[in-house]
């Protein structure tokens, strides 16, 4: 009887604490959400009724449609990068045994230790000492705010590709090459399809990393450029009215599709 | 198709010897069965052969080619790999036509030749499907049909069979070796199954170590085994330690006199030291067979039924120890505890 209430108490609490955690996560958004389509311009409860003109208003201010198109382009620009340069290094990475492997890995994974309020100053400063000595600008330029977001979004293609690679069957591979298939043919026919999933969320992972980055991207866009969570800051700055949260809401929409869509392709819990 | 010339092959792994300067030569058409205890470096020859691993030392001939330095993809055999290793993407039929695309057949003759492919191993309703959507037996069948439309100098099988159920076994024993016959494809087949490799293969190699312990034909290798690896490995075998008397006689231990007429080749000049007999050469009963050279009495200690014959044990009054394999007689069953006479002939007795 005591071991039944003791199992019964048990499961409440546990209960109870995934209720409360699922509350603490989903409560902001679905509170977002909601005041996207308030009719009172002052948020408050209960809504005087409900409209979609935030939404209009949103996209009628330049500095949202601008921030919103600007950070799509980076976001694209995020995954070609860290695709291109990220699934070459996790063949190397997972296939071959070389000196400094283990320092290129750690280097890889850096930027998801560091903070990214730290990285984004080591990147200006890094970004001001490359002028002094070339004569290149790349702070406050588009190039060099892609070349940031490219850097931010490569560890997780690298990492969900090599953790695909390792489960791959290397006789699939050498039975590619007993049949006639050259090294580049058995990487093109073969090993590239059978770890597409992998490229595929990888790439769905790095557009998502690069569209909801701030702090890297204050320092270093140029003036009369703003990403949208730029846009979103500057904003809060001078008001709060639903228009933020309809900013919000289409913000939190485009990340969930991404997501959703990443983890058809693998599961994103196996990646961490 | 052509001739497979190993001339000294060697694989090291650092200080490590899988394979130990091995020469051998497989001629065109025939099937070769390899066969021996695991991590005798059988799975290592035939990468050699293939090209997936490097020889560190040695040469392999395919015909008049030399082949030794040739990467994979440039050597032209059939290899099917002991996991099946498909291609997971890709249909059972894109599976069987990868090989020809890489030799940039054109869309005709390769569609002509997986359909006639797929028809030898009797798939052709399967076509479109993926490697998972498949049972062990046909992704087996479907390696086999990739390996061979290739048309390759030599088909190398490395443990089949040993993933599938007996009776799956049975059958694509028979299909594989009807397939090599009519292809009269020169084929190396890896096995640890000594069954498989009896009913398949014209000859046989037990290796040992990275070694060759001996090459022949099966009747050969069962009937006088070069070494008591051999004997013990390929069948069963009685043996009873001591030595050589007179020049057909044999001492054992215990004292009992044996007359032989096979001596292993792998005794060379050393004096042998056990002599072997195998147990379903005995013939049991409860007098001697005065026509049989070999006699023993002893007590029967154990029964086991084995379905088409049954096996005792036999003690001596030395104690040892030794197998009968014979047909249960119904009329006069012997039993537990039973006091018998063992005979064989000279003709079934080796030393080693
Ligand atoms: N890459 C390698 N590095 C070091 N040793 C190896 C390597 N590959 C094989 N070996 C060793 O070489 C020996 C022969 O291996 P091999 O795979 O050829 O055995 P096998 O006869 O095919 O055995 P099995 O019947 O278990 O498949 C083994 O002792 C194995 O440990
Ligand atoms: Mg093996």
């Amino acid at each position: 009887m005591a071991a039944r209430m003791r199992a019964l108490t048990g499961r409440t609490a546990f209960l109870a604490s995934v209720g409360l955690a699922y509350l603490l996560v989903l409560a902001p958004l679905i509170a977002v959400f909601w005041v996207s389509f308030f009719r009172n311009k002052i948020i408050a409860f209960p809504p005087q009724g409900y409209t979609l003109a935030w939404f209009a208003n949103a996209w009628s201010l330049d500095d949202f449609r601008n921030g919103f198109v600007l950070s799509v382009e980076i976001g694209i620009v995020a995954t070609i990068g860290s695709l291109l340069i990220g699934v070459p290094a996790a063949l190397a990475l997972a296939r071959h045994d070389f000196r400094g492997r283990e320092a290129i890995s750690a280097a890889l994974m850096s930027p998801l230790i560091v903070p990214g309020i730290v990285a984004g100053t080591a990147v200006y400063m890094f970004y001001i000492e490359i002028e002094t000595w070339t004569d290149v600008q790349l702070a406050a330029t588009l190039p060099g705010l892609c070349l940031a977001h490219v850097v931010l979004a490569l560890p997780w293609t690298v990492r969900l590709v090599t953790a695909s690679l390792v489960g791959v069957n290397r006789l699939v591979e050498e039975a590619a090459m007993t049949l006639g298939a050259g090294p580049a043919l058995t990487l093109w026919r073969v090993t590239l399809p059978m770890i597409r999933p992998a490229i595929v969320a990888g790439g769905l992972f790095s557009f998502v990393v690069s569209f909801v980055d701030l702090e890297k991207s204050l320092f270093l866009v140029g003036p009369g450029r703003t990403t949208l969570p730029i846009a979103i800051i500057n904003y809060l700055e001078w008001s709060i009215d639903p228009t933020i949260a309809a900013v919000a809401t289409i913000q939190i929409l485009i990340i969930s599709a991404a997501l959703l869509l990443t983890d058809r392709f693998v599961k994103l819990s196996r990646a961490f | 198709m052509a001739k497979i010339a190993l001339t000294n092959l060697e694989k090291r792994f650092g200080s490590f010897v899988a394979v130990e300067s091995l020469s051998l030569d497989i001629a065109d058409g025939e099937f070769l069965a390899l066969l021996g205890p695991s991590g005798c470096g059988k799975t290592t020859i035939l990468r050699m052969i293939s090209g997936l691993t490097d020889a560190t030392g040695g040469r392999i001939h395919f015909g008049a080619r030399d082949v030794t330095d040739l990467p994979p993809y440039a050597r032209n055999i059939g290899l099917v790999f002991q996991g099946y290793a498909l291609f997971p993407h890709m249909t059972v039929a894109q599976n069987v036509a990868f090989g020809l695309e890489m030799r940039a057949l054109d869309r005709g003759e390769i569609g002509r030749r997986v359909q006639s492919a797929l028809e030898t191993v009797q798939l052709t309703g399967l076509a479109g499907r993926l490697p998972r959507q498949l049972s062990g037996g046909q992704q087996q069948r479907v390696a086999l049909a990739r390996a061979i439309v290739i048309r390759p100098d030599a088909l190398l099988l490395d443990e089949p069979l040993s993933a599938l159920d007996a009776k799956l076994r049975q059958e694509l024993r028979q299909e594989i070796r009807r397939l090599q016959r009519s292809l009269g494809i020169t084929t190396i087949c890896v096995t640890h199954d000594q069954e498989e490799a009896l009913s398949l293969a014209s000859r046989l190699v037990v290796m040992h170590q990275g070694r060759i312990e001996q090459i022949g034909t099966p009747s050969d290798l069962y009937e006088s085994p070069a070494s008591r690896f051999v004997a013990e490995f390929i069948g069963k075998s009685n043996f009873l330690d001591g030595h050589v008397g007179a020049p057909d006689e044999f001492v054992t231990k215990s004292g009992f006199l044996f007359r032989f007429q096979r001596r292993s080749a792998a005794v060379g000049s050393r004096a042998p030291t056990s002599v072997g007999f195998r147990p379903e050469k005995i013939e049991m009963g409860r007098g001697r067979n005065a026509a049989l050279a070999n006699h023993v009495e002893g007590k029967v200690d154990a029964i086991t039924y084995l379905g088409a014959t049954t096996e005792y044990e036999v003690r001596l009054p030395s104690l040892e120890r030794l197998t009968v394999h014979a047909a249960d007689s119904s009329a006069d069953p012997i039993a537990i505890g039973d006091n018998v006479t063992l005979s064989w002939s000279s003709e079934a007795t080796f030393v080693v």
